[in-house]
C-alpha cells in the first residue's frame, strides 16, 4: 500500500502535523496497523476498512490543509474541533439510509445505479454533531 | 488484509454473542422473520409526494417499538419509520430525514444502530454537488426511544436545513451543504434487507399520522391528503403492508414467512 506523502507526514511526523493545526497523532505505527483511537469509534463503528491515517484538528475548517484535494465540505467550516478518520483502498461503508428510487407514472420504481456498499477515499469526520462519512474523496497529496 | 477482517469479524462476532447473552430479549425483540438475505438491498413501504419544490415534511409516530429479525447470520439489518426530503430519488445519497429505527450491522457496527433498541435518528447525504464532497447517508443517532410519541419535521428553512422533534430543533445543517433540490417528501418505512422488518407485525401496525408537507421555504404546510383507504405508492415487497386509513396516516406492518 502506498501512503500519499503529504499524509505519510501526518502519520510520522508530528512536528509537521502541529503545524497544520494538528493536535495528536497516535500511532507511529505502518499504516496497516493502525488502531482506530477511541475518538472515532464512531468512524469504526461504520466503516471496515484500513486506516492510512488519523488525527486530530483543532478546528474543523483546517480539513483541507490535511487534505488538499479534498473537494469542500461546508458542514465542517467551523472553529469547532474535528477528528479526521482517512481509510486507505476500499473501504466497506454500513447501512445507508439512502434515498428510494423515483416512481414512474404508473408507480413503478425507475432503475437508476446500484448503491454501492464499498467505496474508494473513504474519510470519516468526527465534530461533536457525530461523525460524517465522505466518499470518493481524493486523498492524494 | 483478509485476516485482520477475519479476526474483526471474529471479534465482532464474540461480541455479539457476550451481548446477546446479556442484553433482555425485548431489547433485541424478534419476529419471525429467518434473516435470510445479507446484500444490504434497501426496501420502501410507504408514500412519496413530488412536486417540482419541496421544503418540509413532518410526521408523528406512535409509541411503538420496531421489530427487527433475530440472527447470527444476518450481519445488517434494520426497521425504520420516517419522513425524509429527497431530491426525486435520481441520487440515493441525497436524502434529509429522521424518524425512528431499530438497526443492527454485525459486520459493521453502526454506533447508530447496535443495542440502542428503538432510537431516534438522522441521517443526511449529498451526491454530485459540483465542488462539494460527496456524503454517503449514514444514521446517526439523535435520542433514546421517547417512550411516547412524537413529530418529527424534517425542514429547509431560508438560512439553513432542520431536524426538529416535536417543535424543537435538534440537528441543523448549513444551507451550503446541501446542493440538490427538494422535490419530493417521504413518509415511509425502510428495512435494509428483505427479511427485515418494517412497521410493526400482523395485527399491530405501526402508526404514522398527522403526515403533512411544505413545498416552498417558509409557506404554508398542507395535509398529505392521501385519500381514506388509499394504497401507498411505494411498495418493495409483497411482504410489506401499508395503507393510509385515513388521508394524513399511514399503517406499516410486515408479513414474515
Amino acid at each position: 500500500m502506498t501512503i500519499p506523502t503529504r499524509l505519510r507526514v501526518l502519520v510520522l511526523v508530528p512536528v509537521v502535523a502541529g503545524a497544520l493545526g494538528v493536535t495528536a497523532l497516535l500511532s507511529r505505527e505502518p499504516a496497516a496497523l493502525l488502531a482506530l483511537d477511541p475518538r472515532a469509534a464512531e468512524c469504526g463503528n461504520s466503516v471496515q476498512g484500513q486506516i492510512q491515517a488519523q488525527f486530530a484538528l483543532d478546528r474543523a475548517m483546517e480539513y483541507r490543509s490535511a487534505l488538499p484535494k479534498m473537494l469542500r465540505a461546508p458542514e465542517l467550516e467551523t472553529d469547532g474541533p474535528a477528528f479526521v478518520v482517512v481509510y486507505s483502498g476500499e473501504a466497506q461503508v454500513g447501512g445507508l439510509s439512502v434515498a428510494p428510487p423515483p416512481l414512474d407514472a404508473s408507480g413503478n420504481t425507475v432503475a437508476r445505479e446500484p448503491v454501492p456498499t464499498t467505496y474508494s477515499g473513504v474519510v470519516c469526520v468526527v465534530t461533536p454533531s457525530g461523525p460524517t462519512i465522505y466518499v470518493n474523496v481524493d486523498t492524494s497529496s | 488484509m483478509e485476516d485482520s477482517r477475519v479476526r474483526w469479524k471474529i471479534a465482532i462476532t464474540a461480541a455479539t454473542l457476550a451481548i446477546s447473552l446479556l442484553v433482555p430479549v425485548a431489547v433485541l425483540a424478534a419476529d419471525t422473520g429467518t434473516c435470510a438475505e445479507t446484500n444490504f438491498v434497501n426496501r420502501w413501504e410507504g408514500f412519496l409526494k413530488s412536486l417540482p419544490s419541496m421544503a418540509g415534511a413532518e410526521a408523528t409516530l406512535e409509541n411503538q417499538s420496531l421489530n427487527i429479525c433475530s440472527s447470527s447470520t444476518d450481519g445488517s439489518r434494520a426497521n425504520h419509520v420516517y419522513v425524509a426530503l429527497d431530491d426525486g430519488g435520481a441520487h440515493a445519497f441525497n436524502i434529509f430525514q429522521a424518524g425512528l429505527v431499530n438497526c443492527v450491522d454485525t459486520f459493521l457496527p453502526n454506533a447508530s444502530c447496535n443495542n440502542n433498541g428503538t432510537h431516534e435518528f438522522w441521517a443526511w447525504g449529498r451526491q454530485s454537488c459540483p465542488g462539494l464532497a460527496d456524503v454517503a447517508p449514514n444514521p446517526k443517532f439523535m435520542g433514546a426511544f421517547p417512550g411516547s410519541s412524537r413529530t418529527y419535521t424534517v425542514l429547509k428553512t431560508s438560512t439553513q436545513w432542520q431536524v426538529k422533534v416535536s417543535g424543537t430543533v435538534t440537528e441543523t445543517l448549513p444551507l451550503a451543504s446541501i446542493c440538490w433540490a427538494p422535490k419530493r417528501t417521504e413518509h415511509t418505512g425502510e428495512s435494509w434487507d428483505i427479511r427485515d422488518a418494517i412497521g410493526g407485525p400482523v395485527g399491530n401496525p405501526f402508526r404514522l399520522s398527522n403526515a403533512t408537507y411544505e413545498a416552498s421555504v417558509g409557506g404554508a404546510w398542507s395535509n398529505m391528503n392521501w385519500g381514506t383507504g388509499g394504497i401507498c405508492n411505494l411498495s418493495s415487497d409483497a411482504r410489506y403492508k401499508c395503507n393510509a386509513p385515513t388521508g394524513t396516516s399511514i399503517d406499516l406492518w410486515t408479513v414474515q414467512p
